[in-house]
């Protein structure tokens, strides 16, 4: 390995030991099962009491569901945790001059730990919403798991909490890294998450479910606020919470190029 | 200096509007160098200007002639105890080094060998697989200080290492720093006790109020300090009078009268000898005096502070 490559490990070793101090691990871990559980107990009424009704009203619950309390709940706390642990946990704790201490660039500080947030992230968050809908098809009884739609809905909705975690973490890491108390900025923006289709569209760009809910593999209707649009190209989609993504890093990047060390609450 | 890897060239760092340090042309070489001054008097500001967590206002910080701020391929000849008693969640001892050393670039393996090696320097070794959040301050200390060196740089910087610990700790690890800059290690150590470090330190610089007054081995920094001119205001009814008495004094510098005819203000080098004359001058019955105020006492009242009670060591 070069040391580089060293390094960068070390960087993300050390930000998966802090990360899953007992206490936090717990948190989290009752994150990523929330969901699961839900679908579980969904399986087992099914079982007990009959089938509920038809299946595409049942696949479009789930995909509401899956809006409401993955994203919004589950994808949206946890990346807030994992997150903003990171630097402005690192401030918080006043812990983070040891890593400005050491020969690596900060640049590479930051991508460091953004990587290894996004990989615990994915690991947690990921897993759980493939486990849910797989627990979900036990609900919906058919057709089995071999169906190739079946198949494509779960990886779709992976693929959906795998951006979301994306984008979510470099929002937080960016507002951790910006701002000394992001507190109330969580709190508006978990708000806004909820109202979203309300925002003009300029302020629908920093909604992450904005770009989420056109990505769902069954249609969802919009509520009585929405506008109709034409639904935008997935790939449009992806690439603008990519570059959502990146924006965020950025500026954490830049705010950890430049700042000098100030543990002032 | 010749060999010295830190250099300050005129160097100002405001907080906003609050002075850190002001104005400090700096050269520090190997060996040991004291930083000495009451507490906010700017050490921990100087610090943190040499290992680039703070940039200069206005001036330049060299170590190894670059900036240290952005230049972090200099880390690996830097180590550094900060002030902060503060530790990353949930590590032992020996993770918190060896989770650092991996940052240097080292495999695991060896950053656990070279974490051992550092905690054994500092005499931690038991507490070595207990967690830091569980040690005593003065464990802590040491710790921090095996951080530092784990790496074996040639400059290690250290924030009042020796606050915090019993005298049994202090002497060892005054042997330490001994040994370091016998290696030829520079060694730059803060402290808000002269008569702690004295003892140790090729060189000292004095700091008061964010000002480098004095720096030198100890008996230049003494001098520097004993021969920094004192004034003094003296309120009588007939400063002429005393004047006229003072003047025939040499270690008097210079005599002012004050402009409201009430008092004057006296320039002089030794406060010892000036108070003795004063004494007699009183006591004889020769002038009368209504109150004597040092006008500028700070460089006298820094230097009583930082030897403490028994001035007599420096
Ligand atoms: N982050 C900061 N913000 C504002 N003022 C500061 C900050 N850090 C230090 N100071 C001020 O700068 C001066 C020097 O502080 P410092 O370097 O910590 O002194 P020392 O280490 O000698 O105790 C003090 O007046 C202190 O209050
Ligand atoms: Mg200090």
């Amino acid at each position: 390995m070069s040391a580089t490559s060293r390094r960068l490990m070390g960087v993300a070793r050390l930000e998966w030991r802090r990360q899953l101090a007992p206490g936090r691990t717990l948190w989290l871990v009752f994150l990523a099962m929330g969901p699961v559980a839900v679908m579980a107990i969904m399986a087992w009424m099914t079982h007990k009491f009959g089938p509920p009704p038809g299946t595409s009203e049942m696949r479009e619950i789930f995909g509401q569901f899956f809006q409401g309390m993955v994203v919004r709940g589950v994808l949206f706390f946890g990346c807030a945790t994992i997150f903003l642990g990171q630097i402005r946990g690192e401030l918080d704790q006043r812990s983070w001059h040891y890593s400005l201490l050491t020969p690596i660039p900060r640049w590479q500080l930051v991508i460091g730990k953004y990587i290894a947030g996004v990989l615990l992230a994915w690991a947690l968050f990921v897993v759980s919403s493939g486990l849910s809908r797989a627990i979900f098809q036990l609900t919906l009884g058919t057709p089995g798991f071999a169906d190739p739609g079946v198949q494509k809905e779960l990886l779709g909705y992976m693929a959906m909490a795998a951006l979301g975690c994306l984008a979510y973490g470099a929002f937080f890491l960016a507002v951790g890294t910006l701002l000394r108390g992001p507190g109330y900025i969580v709190a508006v923006y978990f708000l806004l998450e909820w109202i979203q289709f309300l925002l003009p569209p300029g302020l629908k760009q920093l909604s992450v479910v904005h770009y989420l809910r056109t990505l769902s593999p069954v249609p969802l209707s919009e509520g009585p606020f929405a506008l109709l649009a034409e639904p935008s190209p997935a790939w449009w989609v992806v690439s603008q919470l990519l570059i959502y993504t990146l924006v965020g890093v950025g500026l954490a990047v830049w705010k950890v190029s430049r700042a000098e060390l100030d543990y002032r609450s | 200096m010749s060999g010295a890897l830190i250099r300050f060239d005129d160097v100002s760092k405001f907080y906003g509007e609050v002075l850190g340090v002001n104005r400090v042309d700096l050269q520090i070489g190997p060996g040991i160098t004291a930083l000495v001054g009451p507490n906010g008097s700017g050490k921990s500001t100087l610090m943190n200007l040499m290992t680039g967590l703070l940039e200069p206002s206005q001036g330049r910080v060299e170590i190894f002639g670059k900036a240290p701020h952005g230049a972090p391929e200099l880390f690996d000849q830097v180590g550094y105890c900060a002030q902060f008693d503060s530790f990353p969640r949930g590590v032992t001892g020996r993770q918190f080094i060896a989770a650092y050393l991996r940052l240097h670039g080292l495999s695991q393996r060896e950053a656990d060998a070279r974490a051992l090696q550092a905690i054994e320097r500092v005499d931690l070794l038991p507490a070595a697989g207990k967690k830091v959040a569980a040690y005593s301050k003065g464990m802590r200390q040491r710790i921090k200080l095996a951080q530092a060196l784990a790496h074996d740089p040639q400059i290690l910087v250290l924030d009042e290492p020796l606050n915090g610990l019993d005298p049994m700790a202090r002497a060892e690890l005054i042997e330490l720093f001994r040994e370091l800059a016998a290696a030829g290690r520079h060694v730059i150590l803060s402290s808000h006790i002269l008569h702690e470090v004295d003892v140790v330190a090729d060189e000292v610089v004095l700091i008061h109020q964010g000002y480098v007054m004095a720096k030198g081995d100890i008996p230049e920094v003494r001098e520097e300090m004993v021969d920094h001119p004192l004034e003094i205001l003296l309120r009588c009814a007939t400063p002429s009078l005393v004047a006229s008495e003072l003047f025939a004094h040499d270690h008097i510098l210079e005599v002012r009268l004050h402009e409201d005819g009430g008092g004057l203000m006296v320039k002089t080098r030794q406060a010892d000898s000036f108070y003795l004359l004063l004494n007699d001058l009183v006591s004889s019955g020769r002038i009368d005096l209504e109150a004597v105020a040092p006008a500028d006492d700070d460089v006298m009242a820094v230097y009583r502070y930082l030897v403490g009670s028994e001035g007599g060591t420096l």
